[in-house]
């Protein structure tokens, strides 16, 4: 990619970027400037403290050579003789798990793809731990969605249900939703705000109408909405610690809303009842929209998690959790699950890439990774990296390489290169082809 | 490197150069079809006693892209009672109605075709439709670009800056790589934003101060001004709704005074969903018959059929109210993907039933249109992928085509009393191979302005189907079981030259080419126009306009097409 | 005939038994059956290359199959089986029974998700414990169980019987959340505790809890209190409380909820 604005002052070289995305929550807010000098980032502006932090950061941590063994057993090693030792490990094994898939570009996940393909192994993302459940119930109902801008120009109700996005994402508020400013709505004092969770969050504080239900009782309360909005009487004084004349509240701002938006979380999506309580925020707003239109969204956690779903879906029919065992892809929760399979000791390898499941899954579920050789690919020393028996250090995607991004709402971005990755560092784009040109030779 | 090919005396239909069944011989060099090779060194491929035609050229099939995507999402249950295993070659996939794309693109090449145009694509996800594209093995592909919602071109319409609109256009085209402006529920799609919809050519679109008619109208300018391969590819409001044949027929009408011979202006696309009579679905009749009159009287308009296919099949389109209203009768599964400032999006999955009265009326529609038009030229063959059934049933629907005794067969089990309410039974006409090559390949590359593509002249890409079967031997009246069984596996399949399939099986994976257009529009116009939108493009869409645009760089075998506009 | 298979080594990747039924076995010798061929994660493998192989031919009549060992990573015992028997000495992996449509199968250890997936008939019974989705189908269908019926002894976990149309499943221990999720018809009958949400969106059929059953949906409405109610094979004695619903569907279905382990559910008797 040709870099811009390229300002050459005296011995020090200095640039900046424009309209950078920012590769590190789902919001994947475009309008980043970056400021480059001497081939260190030195200025972000526009980000929020987390975004700006991921450039700034980034170089804390590095893993920067190529290493083979566990713990401080670990050697460095070459590139090639890392690559050479994956692909044997994955030629002996006969049921290998590629695992991760959030924090990088399509283009990878495309290459996870095709080794899990060409192995006959089980490869699963990320949204498994996050929003998972939201596709789940995606499949059994369809998601009723629209792109942000939708919400931005035309929403006059926020409805923000077990997520917190004034600290998970900062920005969300400003530029997609509450006081965003578009063709039919002037801000924040055309909307209504309201949000749902199990405790008084930041986000709750700047709302309308904070409904505080009680933890796991989601389920019921959305129930008990669908209820209202079908015109159905409630015989129950109190739904999840939810008073009912509070219920019939929400339900008539929803109804008389000219077009809602509901933004979930893992608060609903990861509590009791999972991919169901998605399946019942659904089956509300389907209701809504034979009275008003109401749309729903998941805000997604990490800035391409939902292009993992997308590049799945695309390749073998399904979001997230894929077999290839048979020869062909084949799906289904609880059988192909990344945690199922560990749970179960079912992979003979394990192949992380951009992820970290060591500090993210159960330990229960990781034991098995004791008896079997671990992979992993990673800009930074994780304590997977750590644990992995081969790590090969990448560069980090968004930053060092370009790749298509998906955002929360599915409206894809092309990432940017902003600065060269250390010496010797390549992309997993190139790493992953390199292992499958060796299994392929 | 030069590969030669040499494909001896097969028995060739090529329409567009006036070849109806001859035995010759074709050659191949480079990728295109030349005079004649060195016999010595070219592979020879024995083609005596098949049909050869120009590779398939589908106009219009949501292949790729957002809507696509969640189609796939949506069904897994589809994709478990379909699936291809892994090959030496190939990779796996799976899916009935919305195959992976990998499936996709093997699938095609299967049957012969060799170019297939996604429908419909939203600008702003038109990087996800390209990267889809991408993936899709062998075949050349295309997107048409949704345009009949944009709110910029409905505010130049409205505003009377036709040029400035058609610039816009332009600009569209070139940043997402689109091919052409498709036109879907013109103003409903932007009423779907607040739940609702338009039903006549002359309601007002919410806070536009426009009305489809004027959308329709103002967009054929668009295409006249810039020159475009193609007409505007037109989805018609009221779709899928009863007695909207007259809509699509004042569609037609009211743009008719543009039209001072020469090409066609108009495409009206998936035509049998837009073809019924009758006040209510109780009363459902086939309209066939009346746009066949009228287009029988007229040269402006083409259009494809959208036959519809007894199956179990995934509804998709950008027109969100449609599948709205189809959720509102089914009560299964229902998605919805709004796309912000341009368009709508909705997926429902259905089942065309033989017994019912509804799904009688839809399949004899499509057919009546096919065989009531006179000229095979201004009709195209589709399925409309995957609304009226995958494009896998394209060989069953040229049986009917060109069998009565076929189309028989399915009357016998099909709804007697919706049979009565059209005119298919009395309906003899049945195709030639000349009328099949024509409305299957070579009709759609000269509507889409393919020069190189729908036949087999010198200079031709080299995109070859070779089916086994022996059109001098067999009446397809009769034996059209055979045909379908031909069509459906072709003995060879030639793409740019490389043999991909043989005896049905893909025996190479090559990438497509990826087909956009150019519109040379002066850049300080384009820059004139962009520098007054940019504002107001940054307030209304949540990206910036410098992340708006398809780099180049994302198409894998990125072939634009230069077209000079009268700007 | 009684056919035995035993793991040569235990089993470290998954291991796909669906081709070994009594159907498919019935007309074979024992040099076919050890060539048959099964996966053994992404590997193909012939049978006798995975188990020993034992065939006595005493047994009189129908093909009995019998598995002795740990059978926790094997896929689809019994798939599609129309006849005969299937004994897993050990336990039983996943998709235990999956579109079986007769004859019997009997796991004496625990089976995994997904226990007789869209079943149609024949009967299950597992001594052990099974994981969640039992009698449901396979994911994005609404096809669920369509006849036949499954017992387990132990307990079982989420959305046990969703989407079923016919058929009964009696879970002796406790269960997850939402049994007889979208529940059509069929009845599903708990023994012990549930965790809750017990009927969700059903349409119709029955869902009968003996023991705690958790939390009841606003979408339920309570019709009267029973002393006894119709079960699998006998009637249950209660007094149960009987409610409508899923009302938020339309739903005709009952769910019924012993009114002894549910003291707290007594307030519901003054809306009668």
């Amino acid at each position: 990619m040709a870099i811009p604005s390229i300002l050459v002052e005296e011995k020090t070289t200095e640039y900046t970027v424009e309209d950078v995305v920012c590769p590190f929550c789902g919001c994947c807010c475009d309008d980043l400037i970056v400021t480059v000098r001497d081939s260190r980032i030195v200025d972000v502006r526009n980000a929020c403290a987390l975004g700006a932090s991921k450039f700034l950061h980034m170089n804390e941590g590095r893993l920067l050579k190529p290493k083979i063994g566990r713990f401080d057993t670990a050697k460095e090693v070459s590139v090639d003789e890392a690559i050479e030792t994956v692909a044997n490990l994955l030629k002996d094994s006969s049921y290998p798990l590629f695992y991760g898939w959030a924090c990088t570009s399509c283009e990878s996940i495309l290459l996870g793809l095709d080794l899990a393909d060409l192995l006959g192994g089980a490869i699963d993302n990320t949204s498994i731990i996050c929003h998972g459940p939201t596709v789940l119930a995606g499949q059994e109902l369809g998601l009723i969605a629209a792109t942000l801008g939708q919400v931005k120009n035309r929403a006059d109700l926020i409805v923000y249900w077990g997520c917190n996005p004034l600290e998970a994402h900062p920005r969300h508020l400003a530029r997609y939703s509450v006081s965003a400013r578009g063709r039919f709505i002037d801000g924040r004092r055309d909307r209504k705000v309201v949000v749902v969770d199990v405790r008084r969050t930041a986000t709750a504080r700047m709302a309308d109408l904070f409904v505080e239900v009680k933890p796991g009782y989601d389920y019921e309360l959305l129930s008990a909405l669908k209820m209202l909005v079908k015109d159905l009487d409630l015989e129950v004084d109190e739904v999840g610690g939810v008073p009912v004349s509070e219920i019939e509240k929400l339900a008539d701002m929803m109804v008389e809303a000219r077009f809602g938006a509901l933004f979930f979380g893992t608060g609903l999506t990861m509590s009791r009842g999972r991919d169901k309580n998605v399946e019942a925020a659904i089956e509300l707003v389907r209701c809504l929209n034979f009275k008003t239109k109401f749309v729903l969204i998941p805000m997604r956690g990490h800035f391409n998690v939902t292009g993992a779903n997308e590049v799945f879906t695309w390749r073998t029919g399904y979001p997230l959790s894929v077999d290839f065992s048979q020869g062909y892809p084949r799906y289904l929760p609880g059988e192909t699950t990344a945690v199922d399979i560990l749970r179960r000791g079912e992979c003979d390898l394990f192949f992380v890439v951009a992820s970290d499941p060591i500090s993210h899954l159960p330990r229960r579920i990781l034991e098995h990774l004791g008896n079997i050789p671990v992979v992993a690919l990673d800009p930074k020393i994780t304590p997977t990296v750590y644990l992995s028996d081969v790590a090969i250090p990448v560069a980090y995607t968004g930053i060092e390489v370009e790749g298509t991004a998906y955002r929360m709402d599915t409206v894809p971005l092309r990432l940017k290169k902003i600065v060269e990755p250390p010496q010797g560092i390549l992309s997993d784009v190139e790493i992953l082809g390199m292992i499958l040109e060796k299994l392929r030779g | 490197m030069k590969e030669a090919l040499l494909i001896r005396n097969g028995i060739v239909y090529d329409p567009m150069n006036g070849v109806e069944g001859e035995v010759m011989d074709i050659a191949v060099e480079g990728g295109v079809i030349v005079e004649d090779v060195d016999e010595r060194e070219a592979k020879v491929i024995d083609a005596s006693g098949m049909l050869i035609m120009p590779g398939g050229v589908d106009i219009h099939s949501h292949i790729a892209g957002s809507k696509s995507n969640i189609g796939r999402l949506l069904r897994p249950e589809d994709h478990r009672r379909s699936y291809e295993p892994r090959t030496a070659v190939t990779r796996s996939g799976v899916g009935h109605t919305v195959p992976s794309t990998k499936t996709t693109g093997y699938r095609y090449a299967r049957m012969g075709y060799t170019t297939v145009f996604e429908a419909a694509s939203p600008p702003l996800k038109q990087k996800h439709t390209w990267e889809e594209l991408n993936d899709i093995p062998i075949i050349d592909k295309a997107a048409l670009t949704v345009m009949g919602n944009n709110w910029f071109i409905m505010d130049f319409i409205s505003q009377d800056r036709i040029e400035d609109a058609a610039i816009y256009a332009a600009w569209l085209l070139k940043s997402t790589k689109g091919y052409g402006i498709k036109i879907v529920n013109p103003g409903g799609v932007e009423a779907w934003g607040w739940g609702g919809n338009v039903y006549d050519l002359d309601d007002q679109v919410p806070y536009f101060g426009i009305t489809p008619r004027e959308i329709v109208e103002g967009l054929c300018r668009v295409n006249s001004i810039l020159n475009l391969p193609h007409t505007i590819h037109v989805h018609t409001n009221r779709l899928g709704m009863p007695n909207n044949c007259w809509t699509a027929l004042r569609t037609v009408h009211t743009i008719r005074k543009s039209f001072g011979g020469g090409r066609p202006l108009i495409h009206i696309t998936h035509c049998q969903f837009s073809g019924y009579a009758g006040s209510t679905w109780t009363t459902l009749r086939s309209g066939a018959e009346y746009i066949a009159k009228y287009v029988n009287s007229i040269d402006h308009v083409t259009l494809d059929i959208g036959q519809v296919v007894f199956t179990d099949t995934t509804t998709m389109t950008g027109d969100g109210p449609l599948e709205f209203r189809l959720f509102q009768s089914l009560a299964g599964k229902w998605a919805n993907a709004d796309v912000e400032v341009e368009t709508g999006a909705g997926v429902v999955p259905v089942k065309y039933s033989r017994r019912s009265y509804v799904g009688t009326i839809q399949w004899a529609v499509g057919l009546e249109l096919a065989l009531l038009i006179d000229d095979p030229w201004r009709v195209c063959l589709t399925t409309d992928h995957p609304n009226g059934g995958p494009f896998t049933a394209y060989p069953r629907v040229i049986s009917w085509l060109m069998s009565s005794k076929a189309r028989g067969k399915v009357m016998e089990k099909a709804n007697r009393r919706a049979l009565k309410y059209t005119v298919l039974p009395s309906i003899d006409r049945e195709y030639t191979f000349t009328d099949v090559a024509i409305v299957t390949r070579a009709a759609p590359a000269r509507l889409l302005g393919l020069k190189s593509k729908g036949h087999l002249g010198v200079g031709a890409d080299a995109d070859i189907a070779i089916y086994d079967i022996d059109p001098r031997k067999i009446d397809p009246a009769v034996d059209y079981r055979m045909v379908r069984r031909a069509l459906r596996r072709a003995a060879y399949t030639i793409k740019g030259g490389r043999i991909v399939v043989v005896k049905g099986e893909v025996v190479e994976d090559i990438p497509g080419r990826s087909i956009w257009v150019d519109v040379a529009v002066p850049g300080d116009r384009i820059e004139e126009v962009i520098r007054e939108v940019k504002p107001r493009f940054e307030e209304f869409y949540t990206v910036k306009l410098s992340n708006y645009p398809v780099p180049e760089s994302m198409l894998i075998g990125s072939s634009p097409i230069k077209v000079n506009p009268s700007i | 005939m009684r056919v035995t298979f035993r793991p040569l080594t235990p089993f470290k990747v998954p291991v796909d038994l669906s081709p070994i039924t009594p159907d498919n076995l019935e007309d074979m010798d024992i040099g076919e059956i050890r060539s048959l061929q099964i996966s053994l994660g992404s590997k193909r493998k012939r049978v006798d290359e995975v188990f020993s192989v034992e065939l006595s031919e005493d047994a009189e009549g129908e093909v009995a199959v019998v598995f002795m060992g740990d059978f926790s990573k094997a896929r689809g015992i019994g798939s599609g089986m129309s006849k005969g028997s299937i004994t897993v000495k050990g336990s039983g992996g996943l998709r235990v029974g999956e579109y079986m449509r007769g004859g019997t199968i009997v796991v004496e250890g625990d089976v995994d998700h997904w226990l007789g997936m869209g079943m149609r008939g024949g009967s299950i019974n597992v001594k052990g414990s099974a994981g969640s989705y039992v009698g449901a189908p396979p994911k994005g269908s609404s096809k669920g169980m369509r006849g036949g019926s499954i017992m387990i002894e132990g307990g079982a976990g989420e959305c046990v019987g969703a989407y079923m149309r016919d058929g009964s499943i009696e879970v002796k221990g406790s269960v997850g959340l939402f049994p007889g999720l979208r529940m059509l018809g069929g009845v599903v009958v708990v023994y012990g505790d549930c965790m809750g949400r017990a009927g969700a969106r059903m349409k119709d059929g029955r869902v009968i809890i003996l023991g705690r059953a958790g939390s009841i949906l606003p979408t339920f409405q309570i019709e009267e209190v029973r002393p006894s109610v119709r079960g699998v094979r006998e009637r249950l004695e209660g007094p149960f409380y009987v409610f409508q619903g899923d009302l938020s569907e339309d739903g005709r279905g009952r769910l019924f909820v012993s009114k002894q382990s549910n003291p707290e559910l007594e307030y519901l008797e003054k809306l009668l």
